[in-house]
C-alpha cells in the first residue's frame, strides 16, 4: 500500500515521561486524516516530530515510503500550532519572506496565494492587526507555498468562526479532492472533522490506541439492536429463521449487533426468550461520532 | 543557501528595529559630540559649569580636564570619539538589542517552523542566519563610524578635523569590525541558547558589561604566571584596541583571539541548534 506517513514506534521522551510513545502511523496517500486526541495526549509533539522539528528518541519513520526524510519533508507543508508569521511585517511581506527562503520563481505567486486563502484584499495590512482567523488562512498560505503533497495542520480551524471553519473544511476538501494533496490534520472540533476525514487515528496519552477508515467508524456509529446472550450462534440463527434478520453481526462473543427491524425489537427479544436463550440485555445503541470519540478517549473533556 | 540568504536579507531590509537601532546610534554620538563641546564651552568659561547636567571637574589629569586653557574636541580629535564609541558600551548594548531581536523573533514568533524541516539541513539554516547578522554589524559599525568621523566637520571645523591621521582611523576602525563580527556571533549564541528575547538580550548585555570584568578578576588570579587571560578575550580586546601605533603583537593576537573565539561561537551555535527541538 502506498502510504504518504508510515511511522513505526515513535517515541517521544520529555525527563521520564513518554510524550509520544511507540506510536506507528500509516496515513494512506489521498486520505484525510483526522488525529484526534485529549490536550497534551501528544498530537503535536508526534506532528512536529514527523515535520522534523523535534527527533523522537526512538522509532524510525518513512515519508512516501522513503527513508530520506530532509527530502521527502520538501514535499510537506505544515502548519503546527500558531502560524510562524512576523507580526510587524505585512501578509504580502510574510509570504515572499517564505517565497524567497523556499526558492520559488514570481512575486507573482505571493498575490496569488494570497488570492486563493481570500486575503488579497488585506496583504497590505500588518500581522498584527489580523484577526486569528486570519492569521490561520495566512498560516495556510504558507503551508501550501510549495504546493505540497502533504499537509501537516494542527488545529487548523482554531478561533476561526463558523464561516471561516466551512472556508477551511471547504479549502482541504477541494485541496485533497482537486490536488490529491494528503492531509494529516488535527482537531477538537469532531463534528467538523468527521465531515472530510476519510480515515481516523485515536491517541490517548502518548499511545496511538486505534487507526480507523470512515467507513468503518460510520458502521461503528450506526444504529442498532445490542442484544447480549449466553449463545450468539444459536440466537443468531433464532433471529434470522424466527424474525428473518439479515443485516447484523456478532462484534464479539456473546454480542450481537442488529441492524434491521430496529422498530420491533420486542419481536426479537420474545423469539430469543422463547428459543431457550438467556438474554441478559436488549437496548437500542448507536451516537454520533461525538460521542463515540469521547466513549473511546475515556471522558467528555477535551478531545 | 542561496535562497535562505535572500529571505535573510529581505527580513533585514524590512526590519524596523534595525533602522531605529543605526538612528539611536546616531543620536549618541551626536550626544556625545554636544557633550564635548559643553565641556570646552565650559573650560573656556563661555557658559557656567553644570549646563545641561555636564559637570566639568578637575579629577587627575583626565582628558580635557586639566586647565581651561585645553579644548577637550582638539585633545581627542575624532579618532578619540571613535574610542568612545567602540570601546566604551554605547555601540555594543545597541548591536546586542539588534542582533537577539533579528536571531530571537524566529523563535519567538514561530518563523523558524517556517524554515525547518523544509528539505535544509539545520547547519544551512544556522549560517543563513550567521551572514546577515555579520552584515548587520558590520554596516551598524561602519555607520556609527561613518556618522562619528562626518559629525567631526562642523563639532571640530575642518582645520582640526583635517587634522586627524586617517590611517589610524582605518586601521582602528577596521579592527573593531573584526571584533565587532566576532562579537556578532557570540550575541547570536546567547541568541540561540536562550530562545527568549528578554533573556537573549540580557545574557548579551550581561556579557558584553561583566565578562570584562571577570577576565580582569582572572588577570589577578593568575598574576605572577605569563598567562593573562584578558588578552584573549574579545570584549577586552575592543577596548583596550590601541588607536594608533598599532603594535604587531596586538593585531596578530587580534586576528587570532577573534578567529578562535568566531570558530567557538559558531561550533556552539550549531551544535544547539543541530540538537535542540524547535519548538
Amino acid at each position: 500500500m502506498d502510504y504518504a506517513l508510515n511511522t513505526d514506534g515513535i517515541t517521544k521522551i520529555y525527563g521520564k515521561h513518554a510524550v509520544v510513545d511507540h506510536v506507528s502511523m500509516h496515513v494512506k496517500k489521498g486520505d484525510i486524516y483526522g488525529f484526534i486526541g485529549k490536550n497534551g495526549a501528544g498530537k503535536t509533539t508526534f506532528m512536529r516530530i514527523v515535520a522534523g522539528l523535534a527527533a523522537p528518541a526512538a522509532g524510525s519513520m518513512k515519508l512516501f515510503g522513503s527513508g530520506d526524510l530532509e527530502m521527502q519533508r520538501q514535499r510537506i507543508g505544515t502548519l503546527i500550532e500558531q502560524p510562524g508569521l512576523y507580526g510587524t511585517m505585512t501578509a504580502r511581506d510574510n509570504l515572499e519572506v517564505v517565497r524567497r527562503s523556499l526558492g520559488i520563481a514570481g512575486k507573482q505567486t505571493v498575490d496569488e496565494m494570497l488570492e486563493f486563502v481570500g486575503l488579497s484584499q488585506a496583504g497590505k495590512k500588518k500581522v498584527k492587526n489580523f484577526s486569528l482567523g486570519m492569521k490561520q488562512r495566512l498560516g495556510i498560505a504558507i503551508a501550501l507555498f510549495r504546493s505540497p503533497d502533504f499537509l501537516i495542520l494542527d488545529e487548523p480551524i482554531n478561533g476561526l468562526d463558523p464561516e471561516g471553519i466551512k472556508e477551511v473544511r471547504d479549502l482541504l476538501s477541494k485541496l485533497n479532492k482537486e490536488k490529491q494533496i494528503t492531509i494529516l490534520i488535527s482537531s477538537h472540533i469532531l463534528g467538523e472533522l468527521s465531515k472530510i476525514a476519510t480515515s481516523y487515528g485515536i491517541i490517548k496519552e502518548g499511545v496511538l490506541i486505534e487507526e480507523f477508515a470512515a467507513e468503518e467508524l460510520k458502521s461503528r456509529c450506526r444504529r442498532c439492536v445490542k442484544l447480549v446472550v449466553d449463545d450468539a450462534q444459536r440466537a443468531s440463527a433464532i433471529l434470522e429463521e424466527k424474525c428473518h434478520i439479515t443485516e447484523y453481526d456478532v462484534p464479539k462473543e456473546g454480542v450481537i449487533r442488529v441492524f434491521d427491524g430496529l422498530d420491533n425489537s420486542w419481536i426479537m427479544n420474545r423469539a430469543l426468550v422463547e428459543g431457550g436463550i438467556h438474554l441478559k440485555e436488549s437496548y437500542l445503541a448507536g451516537q454520533d461520532l461525538e460521542g463515540y470519540f469521547m466513549d473511546l478517549l475515556g471522558g467528555a473533556s477535551n478531545a | 543557501m542561496l535562497n535562505l540568504l535572500s529571505a535573510e536579507f529581505y527580513k533585514l531590509r524590512k526590519s524596523k528595529a534595525i533602522y531605529i537601532g543605526i538612528l539611536v546610534a546616531a543620536a549618541l554620538v551626536l550626544l556625545l559630540y554636544g557633550s564635548l563641546a559643553m565641556i570646552d564651552k565650559i573650560n573656556q568659561g563661555e557658559v557656567a559649569n553644570g549646563t545641561a547636567g555636564v559637570k566639568v571637574s578637575q579629577v587627575g589629569g583626565g582628558m580635557g580636564t586639566d586647565g581651561a586653557s585645553q579644548s577637550m574636541m582638539q585633545e581627542i580629535g575624532v579618532i578619540g570619539v571613535l574610542l568612545q564609541m567602540f570601546g566604551g558600551h554605547f555601540v555594543g548594548i545597541i548591536a546586542a538589542v539588534l542582533v537577539s531581536i533579528f536571531v530571537i523573533r524566529e523563535f519567538s514568533t514561530g518563523t523558524i517552523k517556517n524554515l525547518v524541516g523544509k528539505g535544509y539541513s539545520r547547519s544551512t539554516i544556522f549560517f543563513a542566519k550567521m551572514i546577515p547578522v555579520i552584515v548587520l554589524m558590520l554596516v551598524f559599525e561602519t555607520v556609527v563610524a561613518a556618522v562619528t568621523i562626518c559629525m567631526g566637520i562642523p563639532f571640530m571645523g575642518w582645520e582640526l578635523f583635517s587634522a586627524t591621521v586617517w590611517e589610524d582611523v582605518v586601521v582602528y576602525v577596521g579592527l573593531q569590525l573584526m571584533f565587532g563580527a566576532v562579537i556578532a556571533i557570540i550575541y547570536m549564541l546567547a541568541g540561540e541558547l536562550t530562545r527568549n528575547l528578554a533573556a537573549g538580550i540580557s545574557v548579551s548585555i550581561g556579557v558584553l558589561l561583566f565578562s570584562t570584568t571577570l577576565t580582569a578578576g582572572l588577570d589577578l588570579v593568575f598574576h605572577g604566571m605569563e598567562v593573562k587571560p584578558s588578552e584573549y578575550w574579545i570584549l577586552d580586546l575592543v577596548s583596550s584596541c590601541p588607536v594608533a601605533d598599532f603594535p604587531a603583537e596586538f593585531m596578530v593576537r587580534g586576528v587570532l583571539v577573534s578567529i578562535v573565539w568566531f570558530l567557538i561561537a559558531t561550533v556552539l551555535g550549531i551544535l544547539h541548534f543541530c540538537k535542540a527541538d524547535v519548538k
